[in-house]
């Protein structure tokens, strides 16, 4: 089973390295992979530490790609998968600090632009509107009709300067009519306000903050008597954000601006163009190396980010780095240290101490993607212990046969077995690209899905059911004419059982039986699992006063349900013409009342002969059993826990130390020992066994009722919608068919909805439970660190998440 | 007790949210480690890890202290305006009260700046977000106090506050106009925004004690006591020298809060601050204020006052079922950034033995 049964084994190194190789031993681990450094600067506040400036430099540079890859986007441009570069970060924040300043002379540039086309625009539209509320304004040119209407309106206007002055402009439609409101109030009325909408976006721009914005504008002319009222009006259109425009008087001068405003506009937008151009150009070639300067960058962040989980004395010349590194991979540690320094042109040889240390080494689990689902479930309960059993090389197969049983159809099966097959089919199409929630966690747990549907298959195998229809694939063993039993059932339920009248109570006790026999011998296994975990800690006290006494305890009570389970089955009661026991019944009289079934008047309780001698036995087992766990590990703990004592203030006296030294001891201890906490959490252990045995074989029985749920739902879409909707005879009238193919449609919907995804995920969601505390529950501590390698490898990653 | 089995039905949702943000308020370790920066960037540093979060990224580094004072107010303004738009009446009405003061505020930076010259859009830009309203920026237009009224004012909230500014030149001139009076000068826009702030603080207490239910009446009542004697005290001490007589001085005076009217009746009297501070002695609260700064050491009154507002608001989280959270939490969030920009400006100063003369809150 390899490095999946349990974490590596992991070696706390230390290198002491020349300062001015740092970098480059840094980045070559950092290509490898394989080490975890450890924080030696612990508690210093970040902005304290030494390389925050550098951070600092990097985190501005990432500002800066982040405010192009904003341009790159707005643009439009796409940016080009990583290529290799060998550029420094030192030269490419120079390279950066230009191409930022060169976008933003050229966003400045276009803005500057844009408004002036804007502006031109505006221009465009107030000769236009205004143009039609000018005439109809002016004295008399309502009368005067065609042709002549330009010459009157000259006449008009020309004597009208003189006591009527104008102001045209355009401003946000939002504005207008609190603006006509200040107008009217401003001028006590003596002012005509006429506005029209235009019916073109426009753009305001804010030339400081380079934001644009696109409003509806309206275009508007005023007309005031005198030239005080003019200018009070110009002032407060300007704070309404109006714009004001020129209108000309005279109509050969407007036709002049006319001509004027669309030659520039024409102008304006080839400029406008050529320059979207260049910006484009620039963009393409920034797109081209984007991907490649933020992975730099990334890097280097990293590197300066691990530089101060160092010792690093700019005086001493030498860092100091302390890391964690599976011990397989010592070797290629000490090689890629003395590569790099080589090759950075240090003289002065690395050193590599490995050290000794009590400090929990991190786990480090490498898993590949098949595992990966499996694994996942398991830590979300709990990265397992350093050197611990890991719970996840079980679930791989333990978990898809809990759900199995409870999805157990061949049809159902076969469907979801696909689906994870199709996924996994297609992983190159997933691999790396960022997908939705569901999809996510469907494609994360492709292999789960896989294997939960090749055990529905399976248990739909045993249990003859495909889609609720009963199968008999290897032919039935029971002549239903004679009522005989011609052989037993080849694989499987025998297929007869389908057809019998007392098919639920047949399949009912089946099932439940077989929970209980998974659950015992689960959880039997979980308790085995516990002795790998004692014996791999060298903890032989829990060997001897846990194991052995939980699993006299567990035997004896459920394990002698389990034999009693079997051999029930194996003896033919009809023959022997005497009703079957109960076995609840047997199970409680062990119990309330122990010895009464060997009485001559309890005779048809009786399962075998000395029935009641091994039930005394197996009682008193398994009363022996829970002192045993409860009382001596505490004690045990506080004798070892004296003699550690006494053994270190003998050395501590024979150093010279005095009495407080004492006080030191109990410091340097990893924690404090207290006899009352170690009995209260070894009680505490004994009752959650003691009870928790019960109640989690009870639990088991969740199986059954899942199983008995699946199949009878399945079976009463089946008979219910297909059969009685749609495949009985009923003539062929053109309702029935359409009636058929709707009964059709909802047993396919029904069943999908129901059937493939709500029990499956309550499938689910039981063998989850049962994996984490009925199975976890007798072995697993879960309280482990993860080990998280310094990898450049994770950079794409961080910045997805 | 009605508004208690009730309450939560339309309010219980922002009381909720309100309660969580204020959790998110600075406390004195962060203030602790705050104060240990060097720069303002470091500043940002040690802000992310607090409910400020990210709000400082993609900001160019150096900081200045300016944008930091900026994106702190943005943050009170989103966390405000979120709460504003989820509201039901009464709560909404009641916020809505909380902005005016910061109108005022604002209409008088504008004034003000208009009458210095200065450019309207530079002053916008310092106005306080929550008051801003249409046609702000066209006060700076109107030169007497009655065409700010007529152009701008009318429309707005603040609006009918004015009609009692207005009615301050009036009675006493019967008829005939004198011109110049209304004239919108240095000690008239001190008149107006006292009397505007008497107004709305009048206004909003009637409010309060009467549409918002008695908790909201208890809480508030206090909060608003405190603001209204506040601006008494201040109105006296700014002014000592000038020639604001003690009838105007009396129809400055709020008609609310602990002082009214027996103190501002001794208030208006005084013509130095040792005898503020006899007219001052008999209440408890306020002995302190002045008692401990010398004359003229305007930043320790202010700051005395400060103190005293934010354990009132303090004390307003303490009780449930009325409206003063939320005017709390924006006077907290306010202090906070009052003093996040405080030591801002000591660091950039290197002015460290000021640095702790901040408010601390929680």
């Amino acid at each position: 089973m390899g490095t999946i049964f349990r974490s590596e084994k992991m070696q706390l190194v230390q290198m002491i390295v020349q300062n001015d190789a740092a970098h480059a031993v840094v980045e070559a681990f950092g290509e490898e992979g394989i080490i975890e450094f450890r924080d030696l600067n612990h508690g210093q506040p970040f902005h304290k530490r030494a390389f925050t400036d550098e951070v600092k430099r990097c985190e501005d540079v990432q500002r800066k790609l982040a405010a192009l890859k904003h341009a790159l986007e707005a643009d439009g441009v796409a940016i080009a998968e990583a290529a290799k570069e060998s550029m420094s970060a030192a030269e490419l924040a120079g390279v950066l600090a230009e191409k930022e300043e060169e976008l933003n002379h050229m966003q400045m540039q276009e803005l500057m632009l844009k408004k002036n086309h804007n502006a031109l625009l505006e221009q465009r539209h107030v000769l236009e509107l205004g143009a039609g509320i000018y005439a109809a304004q002016a004295p008399g040119s309502s009368m005067s009709a065609g042709g002549a209407e330009l010459e009157i309106t000259d006449f008009a206007s020309s004597t009208a300067t003189s006591m009527l002055s104008y102001i045209a402009g355009v401003m946000p439609r939002l504005s207008m009519a609190s603006f006509q409101r200040v107008i009217f109030r401003a001028t006590r009325g003596n002012a005509a306000v006429y506005s029209k909408a235009i019916d073109e976006t426009l753009h305001s721009y804010d030339l400081k903050s380079g934001e644009t914005e696109a409003v509806e504008k309206d275009f508007f002319m005023i007309f005031v008597a005198g030239d005080v009222l003019k200018s009070k009006i110009s002032k407060i259109a300007t704070y309404f954000d109006g714009t004001l425009y020129a209108y000309p008087d005279m109509a050969a001068d407007k036709a002049a601006m006319k001509r004027e405003v669309l030659k520039r506009l024409g102008e304006s937008s080839e400029i406008l163009r050529t320059t979207a151009q260049m910006k484009t150009a620039m963009l393409t070639d920034v797109g081209a190396h984007f991907a490649s300067w933020n992975f730099t960058i990334c890097k280097d962040k990293m590197i300066y980010d691990t530089f101060n989980k160092f010792d690093y004395d700019v005086r001493r010349k030498v860092f100091v780095a302390d890391a964690w590194v599976p011990e397989s991979k010592v070797y290629d540690v000490y090689k890629t240290l003395s590569a790099a320094t080589a090759k950075a042109g240090v003289e002065t040889r690395p050193v590599l101490n490995l050290i000794e240390t009590k400090a929990t080494p991190p786990t480090h689990l490498p898993v590949d993607k098949m595992v990966y689902g499996f694994q996942a479930l398991v830590n979300t309960y709990g990265t397992p212990r350093y050197r611990e059993v890991n719970a996840g090389a079980f679930a791989v197969i333990l978990f898809p046969f809990l759900f199995g049983i409870m999805f157990g159809d061949l049809g159902h099966g076969t469907l979801l077995m696909l689906f994870g097959l199709s996924m996994i089919r297609n992983e190159a199409s997933f691999e790396g690209k960022k997908l939705d929630d569901l999809v996510e966690m469907c494609y994360g747990g492709r292999y789960v899905i896989f294997l939960n549907g090749c055990f529905g298959m399976y248990v739909g195998l045993i249990y003859n059911e495909a889609f609720a229809c009963p199968m008999s694939i290897w032919g039935s063993g029971y002549d239903r004419d004679k009522e005989t039993i011609i052989h037993p059932p080849i694989f499987g339920v025998e297929p007869a059982w389908h057809h019998a009248t007392n098919k639920i109570s047949f399949f009912n006790s089946f099932k439940m039986k077989i929970s209980i026999i998974v659950g015992v011998l689960q959880m039997t296994f979980g308790i085995f699992l516990s002795l790998l975990n004692h014996l791999e800690y060298r903890n032989y006290k829990k060997v001897v006063f846990q194991f052995l006494p939980e699993l006299g305890f567990f035997g004896s009570i459920f394990g002698y349900l389990i034999f009693l389970i079997f051999y029930k089955w194996s003896v033919p009661w009809v023959e022997l013409g005497k009703p079957a026991p109960s076995l609840l019944t047997t199970l409680i009289n062990m119990f309330m009342s122990p010895g009464a079934v060997a009485l001559p008047e309890n005779a048809e309780l009786l399962l075998f002969q000395g029935q009641a001698d091994v039930e005394a036995v197996l009682i008193l087992v398994a009363l022996v059993c829970v002192p045993l766990l409860l009382f001596p590990i505490p004690f045990l703990e506080s004798c070892e826990h004296e003699a550690a004592l006494k053994k270190k203030l003998a050395y501590k006296a024979l150093e010279g130390g005095s009495a407080h030294e004492e006080a030191a001891v109990h410091e340097e201890g990893e924690h404090e020992f207290s006899f009352g906490d170690a009995f209260v959490h070894q009680a505490i252990h004994t009752i959650e066994f003691v009870l928790g045995s019960i109640s989690n074989t009870a639990s088991y029985l969740r199986l059954w009722a899942l199983s008995l749920a699946h199949s009878q739902l399945s079976e009463l879409f089946w008979e219910k919608l297909l059969v009685e909707g749609a495949l009985e005879p009923k003539g062929s009238s053109a309702a029935n068919m359409i009636g058929c193919w709707v009964a059709v449609i909802m047993w396919i919907v029904i069943s999908f909805m129901v059937l493939m995804v709500m029990e499956n995920l309550s499938s689910f969601l039981h063998a989850l439970r049962l994996q984490w505390v009925e199975f976890q529950g007798k072995f697993y501590s879960g309280d482990g660190i993860r080990f998280v390698a310094f990898d450049f490898k994770t950079i794409g990653e961080e910045s997805s998440e | 007790m009605a508004s208690m089995g009730y309450f939560n039905v339309d309010n219980g949702f922002l009381e909720a949210v309100v309660r969580g943000f204020r959790s998110g308020i600075l406390s004195a370790s962060d203030y602790a480690n705050l104060q240990q920066c060097d720069t303002v960037d470091d500043m940002k540093l040690q802000l992310q890890g607090t409910d400020y979060g990210n709000f400082l990224q993609g900001e160019p580094s150096p900081l200045s202290t300016n944008t930091l004072a900026l994106k702190c107010t943005e943050k009170l303004v989103a966390e405000f305006e979120h709460l504003r738009v989820q509201a039901v009446e009464p709560l909404a009405t009641f916020m809505d009260y909380v902005t005016y003061g910061y109108m005022i505020d604002n209409l008088m930076l504008i004034i003000t700046g208009a009458l210095h010259d200065r450019d309207t859009n530079e002053l916008m830009a310092k106005c306080h977000p929550l008051g801003l309203f249409e046609g702000l920026s066209a006060a700076s237009i109107p030169n007497t106090a009655k065409d700010l009224y007529e152009m701008v004012l009318v429309e707005t909230p603040i609006g009918p506050y004015f009609t009692d500014v207005l009615s301050l030149w009036k009675q006493p001139q019967v008829g005939e106009r004198q011109p110049g009076v209304e004239d919108l000068d240095e000690l008239n826009i001190e008149i107006i925004r006292n009397s505007l702030y008497k107004a709305y603080l009048e206004d909003f207490y009637e409010f309060v004690t009467t549409k918002c239910g008695m908790e909201t009446a208890e809480v508030m009542g206090g909060i608003l006591s405190l603001e209204a004697d506040r601006r008494s005290i201040n109105i006296t001490v700014n002014s000592f020298e000038t020639e604001l007589s003690k009838d105007d001085k009396c129809k400055l005076y709020p008609s609310i809060g602990q002082l009214h009217p027996e103190g501002t009746a001794r208030l208006a009297l005084c013509a130095d601050v040792d005898a503020v501070r006899a007219a001052l002695d008999p209440y408890q609260d306020y002995r302190n204020v002045l008692a401990e700064s010398g004359v003229g050491e305007e930043k320790s009154v202010e700051n005395a006052f400060f103190e005293l507002e934010v354990q009132l608001n303090k004390d307003a989280f303490e009780q449930q079922f009325h409206f003063g959270l939320f005017w709390a939490y924006v006077k907290l969030r306010e202090q906070e950034v009052r003093n996040i920009v405080w030591i801002a400006e000591c660091i950039s100063q290197d002015q460290r033995s000021q640095i702790t003369q901040y408010v601390n809150i929680f």
